[in-house]
């Protein structure tokens, strides 16, 4: 368990926990490693859990009509993966699988309500971090929409 | 202000629009430029464009261009074959502060063909490896197809540079990252000393932009942010006003500039 605590101390979600919100987190966490193609989360079903990354890269995917997966993002050491677990109704988005052997830590996520409904601190500070993710997430997808090395681009 | 005569001695297709050119001089006199200038390439009856340099600055017996086919002259440039000649007036403008970084830690993010003008830091950094700390690359591209010096990137990699490449759009079969550059920010200065770092950005404006603020906000102050600004170069020397931009003219006075000394003016939307 202390193996858990020092590497939760050192993921940036846990930036604006104190020590005592940090050992709470810790309660509802366990190492979960994954091999290059194994599943984090499926689109569509109950996001129970998210998973904070602390080594490897996971992709962000969405099978297409047919069967052809879509690469939308990937995520390396230090990101949070998976925010639907904290909106109704709780249902994953998009597929995330490991492109290379990665190590996360897997939070419970209705645990993690729970500690939130009884905390009002803790929970602010959870959802700040969330939507940080999720702002940047937003930014980079807005960015890749723009298309910004198409032919007009200016070095040439 | 005359242009010299080059021949094109080698013609490399980088990707379905990118070329690189190698040339020499006809006079067989040495080039010797600094990472980050340009050069005014003149293509008989067509016309005149700027392209930065992107070869090795220590092989001065010839000269090397990475050109994107998008006009009139550009491909003009690209169409060049072996043994045709063009003109060339240069180098021209104040490049990447190489020097200033000896001893620290760069981090070189490139967007799309920004990498082209930053390759010259790259052989400027393997020359001489030990004299630079962690050394790391962030490239960008709109995809596979159109990754340049892929096969060099592998041996900069063995050579003790990190090189981190991210793709907007992949295949299924692209086992590397997604998404856009700033993306590799938050890894990449994990991997550097933050107090001891400089950054040189090159891409278009847009990913420059977004680049720098990203930067910033994970800590690297604006003096010790570099980027290569460029419009609209035409003398090259500072005396027809075309790429002025507030008091500084971009060809004479850059393109390199930090990103304080530009600031104030990209933050004028009438620019």
């Amino acid at each position: 368990m202390s193996d858990l605590l020092d590497v939760l101390k050192r993921h940036p979600f846990t930036n604006q926990y104190s020590g005592e919100e940090v050992k709470e987190l810790s309660q509802v966490c366990s190492s979960v490693p994954f091999e290059a193609g194994e599943y984090l989360l499926k689109e569509n079903e109950v996001c129970d859990r998210f998973y904070l990354l602390t080594t490897g890269l996971v992709s962000i995917e969405l099978r297409m009509q047919g069967g052809e997966m879509l690469r939308l993002q990937t995520e390396c050491a230090g990101a949070t993966v998976g925010w639907s677990w904290l909106f109704p109704p709780y249902r994953c988005q998009f597929d995330v699988r490991a492109l290379e052997s990665s190590k996360t830590i897997a939070v419970d996520a209705p645990e993690m309500r729970r500690l939130m409904a009884q905390d009002p601190l803790f929970a602010y500070r959870t959802t700040f971090e969330v939507l940080q993710t999720v702002v940047e997430r937003l930014s980079q997808s807005r960015l890749q929409l723009l298309d910004i090395y198409s032919t007009t681009e200016s070095r040439s | 202000m005359i242009p010299q005569l080059f021949k094109v001695t080698r013609r490399e297709q980088d990707n379905p629009e990118t070329f690189t050119l190698v040339a020499e001089s006809q006079d067989g006199a040495p080039f010797h430029f600094a990472p980050g200038q340009f050069n005014m390439l003149y293509v008989f009856g067509k016309g005149e464009i700027p392209i930065s340099i992107s070869g090795a600055p220590e092989r001065s017996e010839q000269v090397v261009h990475t050109v994107q086919d998008v006009g009139l002259v550009s491909h003009a440039v690209c169409e060049l074959q072996p043994g045709e000649s063009f003109g060339l007036r240069g180098p021209f403008g104040r490049g990447w502060p190489v020097e200033k970084t000896r001893g620290r830690d760069l981090l070189l993010m490139a967007g799309g063909l920004g990498l082209a003008p930053l390759r010259p830091v790259v052989y400027e950094v393997l020359a001489k490896r030990e004299d630079f700390g962690n050394v790391v690359v962030l490239y960008g591209a709109r995809n596979e197809e159109r990754l340049l010096f892929q096969e060099e990137i592998r041996e900069w990699r063995r050579a003790d540079i990190d090189v981190m490449v991210t793709l907007d759009l992949a295949a299924p079969e692209w086992h590397g990252r997604v998404g856009v550059v700033t993306s590799l920010c938050r890894p990449a200065l994990q991997m550097v000393d933050l107090e001891e770092t400089i950054a040189f950005v090159c891409g278009p404006h847009i990913m420059m932009r977004f680049s720098v603020r990203e930067l910033q906000k994970r800590g690297l102050p604006a003096d010790r942010i570099y980027i290569s600004a460029e419009r609209n170069m035409k003398c090259a020397i500072g005396h027809c006003g075309h790429c002025q931009f507030g008091p500084k003219f971009l060809c004479k006075d850059g393109p390199v500039f930090s990103y304080s000394e530009l600031q104030p003016y990209l933050e004028v939307r009438e620019l």
